[in-house]
């Protein structure tokens, strides 16, 4: 590998406009960014780092994986949407940002989802966390969108925003709610074990992203019926392009670790080890 | 009138650089990465990552989490180990033209004095950092750079090793900085970066459990920059050889504060995760900051604070 070649790579910061935020359900806000070629390379399951000023604090940008590029059919690569839940004083701050404010936006960064157009998509996602996969749908033509399944759990009926857009798509959508306020009264997962006959296929993948004891329940799940699984793996982070280690994720085997924004936030289920 | 370019040159001991703006170890990779990217050719030098003989896997996730101005972290210490780095990123490294300072630790006299001997026969390096902050495991894992006599003779240790510079990076908590600076230039170090992160913890108090995996962390970040400050106004006030700090530096005006306080050279460290144009930013508010003083030189700047008092020993 030559220097030259190795500089392909080139830092990907911008400084974006927020053209759009709002609270799509409790506490959880759709912000909409342009810049410039922002989302020209994005790949379903990559994410970005967002900081909303050079101040001390917050110190740390955040990550995020987007949603969406846009409304179908002008994917000008110069917008992108993120959807993200006010958990602490960064995303607090992320949310009283107004149109046409700049917020420093570095990425796209990891490694994301790997569709085989030959599978079939099996999503099953908690929370917030299920953007990411709505970011695969949008990128999977609309006309085979109606072969996925898309499974959205949430603890409360009021958050599954995420699901609903996932079934504007034209995926095929099932609902959970702990509260039981919509869809099935109980976990994404006892929803996934009660319609596995209805759900699994000879093509079957499963792409998987929420907290984790739900992805390692998931895997476990998929392994146990022989389906290939993929999982986004969420973990605090600083620099988000690799340098810092702060974002390891354990490997299976090896003893060793992955960082979670090079090699992920995108793995294969078992390449992790969950104990 | 034009008004002329301040010279930014940066003379330490024996070591020249263009400028006084270093990337901090454990914040620039091994240099190669994206992060710096081509701003790593504009730095005084970059310091890599530290590295000792063999690979090491490095601790448990957590390992960072975001404090008041700040950041702790106890990544433990995870890299490739010194042959992969010469095999893999030392070409790389040479090609670009990118000034690399080498930091190296071990848990061991010996390990250290092997990655000075094995390093000093490279060619394309300006010299070795000495992390002093890691267990040393004869001292039941009491860090080297807590103790002072032990930090001399490991300084002296590799000094026998090598002719290239050699800085320490001395432990800011634990120890008195100026027992320790003294205890490593007498044993002949040719600079001291003062400092390294301070030992801090974070508690999750929904889980009652830390917030980082082994419970306590390094500090970093705009948070420590007064404490360390101090030390190297302190250091450097009796220091024979050049101090270069390392500590919070989050815009320009930071490093001026260590310059105008005695350091030789500044290291920006955390800062650039949240801000990937931190290193030019700093490089220009130096040169912006000469010119508008009517400086010529950094020797202007260095060590130019009034009004302090004298240090006693």
């Amino acid at each position: 590998m030559s220097w030259s070649y190795h500089w392909g790579a080139m830092m990907k910061v911008r400084l974006a406009r927020v053209e759009l935020i709002t609270e799509v359900q409790p506490g959880t806000f759709l912000l909409a960014l342009a810049a410039q070629g922002i989302s020209q390379e994005a790949k379903p399951g990559q994410f970005y780092m967002l900081k909303t000023a050079q101040e001390a604090d917050p110190f740390l940008p955040r990550p995020f994986s987007w949603l969406r590029k846009g409304e179908e059919g002008s994917l000008g690569g110069n917008r992108v949407e993120i959807l993200f839940q006010v958990v602490g004083k960064g995303t607090a701050r992320l949310a009283r940002m107004r149109p046409g404010d700049q917020l420093q936006a570095l990425g796209p960064l990891g490694r994301g989802w790997q569709w085989d157009p030959a599978k079939t998509p099996l999503l099953v996602g908690g929370g917030v966390g299920a953007a990411s996969l709505v970011s695969l749908v949008e990128c999977i033509p609309p006309e085979k969108r109606s072969c996925v399944w898309a499974l959205v759990g949430a603890r409360l009926g009021k958050q599954l925003w995420c699901g609903q857009e996932m079934s504007r798509l034209g995926a095929r959508v099932l609902l959970a709610s702990q509260d039981g306020l919509e869809g099935f009264h109980g976990t994404v997962l006892e929803l996934l074990r009660r319609e596995e006959s209805l759900l699994i296929g000879a093509e079957t993948e499963v792409f998987a992203c929420g907290p984790r004891e739900m992805l390692k329940e998931v895997a476990t799940w998929a392994a146990s019926r022989g389906l290939p699984c993929q999982v986004s793996m969420e973990t605090p982070m600083a620099c988000g392009v690799g340098v810092c280690l702060g974002c390891a994720v354990k490997i299976s085997g090896s003893g060793g670790y992955a960082r979670a924004c090079q090699e992920g936030p995108v793995f294969r289920s078992e390449e992790i080890d969950w104990d | 009138m034009e008004e002329a370019r301040p010279d930014l040159g940066c003379r330490l001991k024996r070591l020249t650089l263009p400028n006084p703006v270093l990337a901090a170890s454990g914040t620039a990779g091994y240099g190669t990465e994206e992060l710096p990217g081509r701003a790593a050719l504009s730095l005084g030098a970059l310091v890599t990552k530290g590295i000792s003989l063999e690979p090491r896997p490095g601790n448990p996730p957590p390992r960072i989490v975001e404090t008041p101005c700040g950041m702790l972290n106890a990544i433990g210490l995870q890299n490739i180990g010194l042959e992969a780095f010469l095999g893999e990123h030392l070409p790389l490294l040479r090609e670009s033209g990118i000034r690399i300072i080498v930091n190296v630790f071990g848990e061991t006299e010996e390990e250290y004095a092997r990655l000075a001997s094995r390093l000093e026969t490279q060619h394309g390096l300006l010299g070795l950092e000495l992390n002093v902050s890691c267990p040393n495991v004869k001292k039941g894992g009491r860090a080297f750079g807590r103790d002072p006599d032990v930090l001399h003779l490991l300084v002296k240790r590799v000094r026998a090793e090598t002719s290239m510079p050699l800085w320490v990076k001395l432990a800011p908590d634990g120890v008195e900085p100026l027992e320790a600076a003294q205890a490593s230039w007498e044993a002949g170090c040719d600079g001291l970066t003062v400092a390294n992160t301070y030992l801090g913890m974070a508690v999750d108090v929904e889980q009652r459990r830390p917030r980082i995996s082994i419970g306590t962390g390094g500090l970093s970040g705009p948070a420590i920059r007064p404490l360390t400050l101090y030390r190297v106004w302190k250091v450097a006030a009796k220091a024979p050889v050049p101090v270069i700090a390392c500590g919070g530096v989050a815009c320009a005006k930071d490093a001026l504060e260590y310059l105008i306080a005695g350091a030789g050279a500044v290291q920006v460290g955390s800062g650039i995760f949240g801000n990937p144009g931190l290193y030019m930013e700093v490089l220009e508010g130096i040169r912006s900051y000469m010119i508008k003083h009517r400086m010529s030189s950094l020797e202007q700047l260095v060590g130019s604070l009034e009004g302090m008092p004298r240090v006693s020993f």
